[in-house]
């Protein structure tokens, strides 16, 4: 078995201890079992992205310009937003 | 079960809620650009703690579809946000989209906007980072742009 040494908040630590006591009770190995859980828990979402996630070398860059192309103001877009979603909810109707 | 919301507070220690437009911004390039950009960079590398709700980040991949972006740009933006320490991505429920209603009922609020108040609200912060000056009128709402934290 091996060792990892987290550090938390305050308030998260006892939150997670209370509860790791709670379900697992107050002997040892309660706080590494929920560990694990909470661990393999957070794997079973990422791994899927981590090709993906991996691939981006700085996030920040990889979103900043993406819509450079539009001449637009971001509250004008997320205004058009709504109209889209509106657009695309009756689209169904041109269809028939 | 979800959890009560002093408790969903203490989950989701968050200084400010990011409105859309903040990433609009940031993708744009343009006017507030780097504002935008500045601020993401220390949300990626968690200095300033930050959330924005699910409906929000779609509000953005929307408008990206809208201007030809397709799945390959897509994935690149939404795994750009799982890389940034300091985001959180807060899902909002059925209750959390009927209790805004009334922020749209009370201040004229579009559905977009009267989420946002709402998930403030199940925060229990006040701060949104914004261009949209619709918040200013909400009681208890304090709106701020990144030129004015960073």
């Amino acid at each position: 078995m091996a060792g990892i040494k987290v550090y938390l908040s305050d308030d998260v630590e006892k939150r997670f201890r209370e509860a790791a006591m709670k379900l697992y009770g107050y002997g040892r190995g309660s706080l590494s079992m929920a560990s694990e859980k909470a661990i393999l828990a957070w794997l079973s979402q990422v791994s899927e992205v981590m090709d993906v996630a991996e691939s981006i070398e700085d996030p920040v860059e990889t979103i900043y310009g993406m819509l450079s192309h539009v001449k637009r103001t971001g509250v004008g877009l997320q205004h058009e937003a709504r109209k889209i979603r509106a657009k695309r909810a009756l689209a169904y109707r041109n269809i028939a | 079960m979800r959890p009560e919301r002093s408790e969903r507070k203490e989950l989701w220690r968050t200084e400010i809620l990011l409105d859309s437009n903040v990433f609009l911004e940031a993708q744009l390039a343009e006017r507030h650009g780097k504002a935008c950009r500045q601020l993401l960079e220390k949300i990626r590398d968690g200095v300033v703690k930050a959330t924005i709700t699910d409906f929000h980040v779609d509000s953005v991949v929307v408008v990206m579809e809208n201007y030809g972006k397709g799945w390959k740009e897509v994935v690149l933006f939404l795994t750009s946000l799982l890389r940034c320490k300091g985001l959180k991505v807060y899902p909002l429920g059925i209750i959390s989209r009927i209790r805004a209603t009334t922020f749209m009922r009370d201040y004229g609020l579009d559905f977009d906007d009267a989420l946002a108040v709402q998930a403030l609200k199940d925060l229990s912060i006040d701060t949104i980072i914004s261009y949209d000056d619709d918040f200013d009128a909400v009681k208890g709402v304090k709106r701020c742009v990144p030129e004015d934290i960073l």
